[in-house]
């Protein structure tokens, strides 16, 4: 199969699961003991309000024609509007998931970064103490959970030596890097345990094949061989551990942002469950599951890229 | 070049992202030149209508800092003029109240403040869903010039004075100055003593003095509220000293806060934390029952276990802070004796159950749930807790598919205003057969204009729903503030929101 058919096949399988998730929502979300109009409004509304709202939501028309809108809406591109904010979706957004993917981004660089440096030097001095000790304390970071981590962070860094900000969004590139920085740490703190593990698992697999040997052999040595053979080939098992990396570093921002007030799809999607705020919640999973469908599909197609012994069906 | 070479760059490009990140040392929130204020608030802003942002006091806060109101509740809890020019004028029939207006008072976009402004705002405010209740009594309302109110009352109304204080009668420019609502108040205007300058959704609002204030002016040149939800992270950055003030630090940090000389925290009694026992469900459609359940809780241990003695225990409804003396006659002492003789006069002398819905992300809910399990167990009620989420807590609220359940009101002023929302929520969201009788007394009260024979009526009323047991006070949370010591000034008003016009920060 070509490239590009097999890309066309796999969005159609993104739209189909999209539209699952829409409708698996959709149903959950109207399970609920309560009308939005009676959560909205409150105990001090009358009867007649909560219908009056109910009403204004088109929440009292059958379910198949709310659903039916519902999806007419979102093939135009329309996410609703938010009860909480009274905007629209898209608009929110806009606002909050460019936040999130910083983060995301942001603590999956630097995830790379610490478990390429500690798997490859964790590998090259393998069963030596150094080896040990990188494959024992990562794991610490596996079990604590983000909000301690994330709360011992400040304390060393923004009250006691007061090098970073304590938290929120700092504008420009210089602002966004210090104030993501310590919440992407968090993040990697907590997920890089499981790359570097597998990276150093890989090196070690590489280490044994025969063109290594063989590029020693010709005289290839230290860096240019890790970077040249070793790295290259050691990566492409991992990268499928990277999408699952990014699906947990989208959900793991829920306690993130809250502990370091970032406005991010985490926190905005803690506030529309407060209120019942049922087009901002859709909107939010919808796009979240659209993201971590997508970075599959593109580290897959990119999988073929790197090992050209992968056949793409 | 050795393989350990890798490590080393990608250790450097590592470094280079922290001290990027960690160039600059955190300068802090606050702006370079001016008295600018740093606060940081548990929620962000959605709804700045006078009427929406009763569900959320963060919202509220910001109205009352933009809008005035025609009256206001001062320091001592006395109502004085604000954008009104003196007391009202109300007729021999006490159905008409003639309001002057300030000749001086402008929006803050420069345009004069009149009566039409008036008019247009208060019968906006009758719309309102959460509190348009309070403003019912207004049949209608005359502007004989643009200087004078004249409002005309269905019935007699002696708490509309202090309907008029509250921020959901703030007055707003008429026709929302030539906006949409809905556009008008994503960045509202008023004649409040500071102007919204910046709004960032979901981060930051930016508020700025108002130089045409009719009133004393701001000492503050600015006040930035950023959202952060995590009661702890609030609190570190007060101490990092990128924010001066935090809205609502958790209990177990207060004690090292007010220790620390660098900081202080101030805090007031605020609403009434109940609970709420519906009449309609068994067991608790028994009297004796609920009777027996207020007489076995132990309410001094309540407040020093969930409330760590920040705050004062409740024997009534409404906050004993607006009551003015009032002397609970039942359910305020722990009675183990009488407790069980109601129990046995009941319909379960053998004992009973309830099951206890709470939210179980409530920074109190949790704690009083398990005190109020281990007091009722003394003498043979089981609770069964039932902690859940916010969502589903409030569903089960409206659904009134409760047995029992905690709620925390807080409404400012004439103990009417409150007695109100307890007949229109039909008790505490439970069917209570008191309301018809207590709807009787609060009419009497309107009509009753004499402040000292008003209040013996909400004593009466007070002694009533306690005997009822039906909504049954524990305790009176304290409202906290802490800040850094250079904020000067800072106090919590009786209307439960910070003196923010009159914080100064030290240099």
């Amino acid at each position: 199969m070509t490239r590009l058919r097999y890309i066309g096949k796999r969005l159609l399988y993104v739209v189909l699961t999209l539209w699952g998730v829409s409708l698996l929502l959709f149903l959950l979300l109207h399970s609920l003991p309560s009308s939005p109009g009676e959560l909205m409004l409150g105990e001090g509304a009358t009867p007649d309000q909560v219908v009056a709202i109910n009403h204004t939501l088109g929440y009292d028309r059958p379910m198949v024609i709310q659903y039916s809108s519902y999806l007419t809406g979102l093939f135009q591109g329309d996410l609703g509007t938010s009860y909480l904010f009274h905007r629209p979706v898209s608009e929110e957004l806009g606002i909050a998931l460019p936040v999130t993917l910083k983060l995301a981004v942001y603590a999956l660089v630097l995830d790379i970064l610490v478990a390429v440096s500690l798997a490859t030097l964790a590998a090259m001095n393998k069963n030596k103490p150094i080896d040990h000790a990188i494959r024992a304390i990562p794991l610490v970071g596996i079990g604590m959970p983000p909000f301690w981590t994330g709360t011992i962070l400040l304390v060393i860094f923004a009250v006691g030596l007061k090098v970073l900000p304590a938290g929120g969004l700092q504008d420009g590139i210089v602002g966004n890097l210090r104030s993501l920085f310590l919440p992407a740490l968090t993040q990697t703190i907590v997920a890089s345990a499981i790359l570097t593990r597998s990276l150093r698992q890989s090196i070690l697999e590489v280490l044994q094949s025969d063109y290594i040997l063989s590029a020693r052999a010709k005289g290839v040595r230290g860096f240019r061989l890790v970077v040249r053979h070793i790295l290259p080939n050691a990566i492409v098992p991992t990268l499928s551990l990277l999408s699952v990396l990014f699906a947990g570093l989208i959900g793991g921002v829920l306690i993130t942002e809250s502990v370091f007030g970032l406005p991010g799809i985490g926190s905005m999607v803690v506030r529309a469950f407060q209120v019942y705020d049922i087009p901002l919640v859709s909107g939010i999973t919808l796009v979240t599951a659209a993201l971590i469908l997508l970075m599959n599909l593109l580290l897959d197609v990119l999988y073929s890229i790197l090992d050209p012994r992968v056949t793409l069906r | 070049m050795k393989p350990k070479r890798l490590v080393i760059v990608a250790v450097a490009v590592s470094f280079a992202l922290v001290t990027s990140a960690c160039t600059q040392a955190a300068d802090g929130g606050n702006e370079a030149t001016g008295k600018n204020l740093t606060v940081a608030e548990p929620l962000d802003f959605t709804d700045l209508s006078p009427d929406g942002s009763f569900l959320r006091s963060t919202d509220s806060q910001i109205v009352t800092l933009v809008a005035d109101s025609l009256y206001r509740i001062n320091k001592d809890d006395h109502i004085e003029p604000a954008i009104a020019d003196a007391m009202p004028t109300i007729s021999a029939d006490q159905l008409n109240w003639t309001i002057k207006l300030r000749p001086d008072v402008t929006f803050s976009n420069h345009t004069p403040l009149t009566s039409a402004d008036v008019k247009f705002s208060l019968d906006n405010a009758k719309k309102g869903v959460q509190q348009g209740k309070l403003f019912k009594a207004i049949e209608s309302i005359a502007t004989p010039d643009s200087h004078t109110v004249v409002i005309h009352t269905r019935s007699k109304n002696a708490t509309l004075l202090w309907a008029l204080t509250n921020y959901p009668g703030a007055i707003l420019p008429k026709n929302f100055g030539g906006k949409s609502e809905s556009e008008f108040y994503q960045k509202p205007i008023g004649a409040g003593p500071f102007i919204i300058d910046e709004r960032k959704p979901g981060t930051d609002l930016k508020l700025v003095r108002n130089a045409t204030y009719y009133g004393t002016k701001a000492k503050l040149d600015s006040i930035i509220f950023v959202a952060v939800t995590d009661p702890n992270a609030r609190v570190l950055r007060l101490r990092s000293g990128e924010v001066d003030l935090v809205d609502d630090p958790p209990l177990q940090q207060v004690s090292q806060l007010k220790s620390n000389s660098s900081f202080q925290v101030v805090s007031r009694p605020v609403g009434v934390m109940r609970l709420g026992l519906n009449t309609a469900k068994p067991p608790l459609d028994d009297l004796h029952v609920r009777r027996a359940i207020s007489l076995a809780l132990d309410r001094d241990s309540i407040v020093k276990a969930a409330l760590r003695g920040g705050g004062s225990k409740a024997c009534s409804w409404v906050s004993a802070t607006f009551l003015r003396g009032y002397q609970p006659q039942f359910g305020c002492t722990t009675e183990l004796v009488q407790a069980k003789t109601e129990l046995a006069q009941s319909a379960y002398p053998n004992g009973t159950s309830f099951s206890l819905v709470y939210d179980s992300a409530d920074s109190l809910m949790p704690l009083t749930a398990q005190i109020v399990q281990s007091d009722l167990a003394k003498i043979g009620i089981s609770v069964n807790l039932n902690g859940t989420t916010n969502q589903l807590y409030k569903a089960a609220l409206t659904n009134k598919s409760f047995q029992g359940r905690f709620s925390l009101f807080a409404l400012p002023g004439d103990p009417g205003l409150s007695i109100n929302n307890y007949i229109a929520t039909t008790a505490e969201g439970t069917s209570s057969k008191l309301v018809p009788h207590i709807t009787e007394e609060y009419q009497q009260s309107l009509a009753t204009f004499d402040e000292a024979a008003r209040f013996k009526i909400y004593d009466n009323v007070m002694n009533e729903i306690a005997e009822n047991s039906d909504a049954v006070g524990l305790y009176s949370p304290n409202k906290l503030w802490a800040s850094s010591s250079k904020v000067v000034g800072a106090s919590i008003l009786p209307t439960n929101k910070l003196n923010f016009a009159d914080i100064d920060l030290a240099p």
